[in-house]
């Protein structure tokens, strides 16, 4: 099982409600995340 | 997207489902609103986070996969109506499961237009580690 590499945890994603840029580490930080990347929004 | 309908199942097995998408901001609020969508939503309109995990992005991989047809045909007929893309049309989706500790249990990586992550597999991603 891999790892997310450090510096890719780093990278940010926007809040579409205005609040600030999360890094993406922020989003495993404390429970297991099933990140769902979607093609678009249409 | 189907993940969303399984939020009971995966926050039952102490998962949080996090939807990214590549459209700007106010296509994020309209398609939150139209899925009814509860869980944590971003986007990425630099698709610097797709490229940095390896999702794909192409015009043959949309377009000319064979996969995509069936793909979309099955969509038509669980009543799905695409509508103007809201983002970058080219670029392909994708699911990890990442524990706490930044280690990934599960990467699915779309090929084709409308390949969605197998439920099975993700839910197995989410079952307790053998000792």
């Amino acid at each position: 099982m891999d790892r997310i590499p450090e510096d890719v945890a780093k990278l940010t994603v926007l809040d579409p409600e205005g609040g600030p840029p999360r890094r993406l580490e922020e989003l495993w930080s404390g429970r297991t995340a099933v990140l769902a990347f979607v093609r678009h929004f249409g | 997207m189907q993940l969303h309908r399984e939020m009971g199942t995966l926050h039952a097995r102490g998962a949080e489902l996090v939807v990214i998408g590549n459209g700007a901001p106010h296509f994020a609020r309209a398609f939150r609103e139209d899925l009814k969508l509860e869980s944590p939503l971003y986007v990425d309109p630099s698709l610097a986070t797709y490229r940095a995990l390896g999702l794909r992005r192409g015009i043959a991989a949309t377009l000319f996969n064979r996969r995509t047809l069936p793909n979309a045909l099955r969509a038509l007929r669980a009543g799905f109506r695409q509508g103007r893309t809201q983002g970058d049309p080219w670029q392909q989706g994708g699911v990890l499961v990442v524990r706490p500790d930044g280690t990934v249990a599960y990467r699915f990586v779309s090929e084709a237009a409308g390949e969605q992550a197998p439920l099975g597999e993700v839910l197995l991603a989410l079952a307790p580690r053998a000792a």
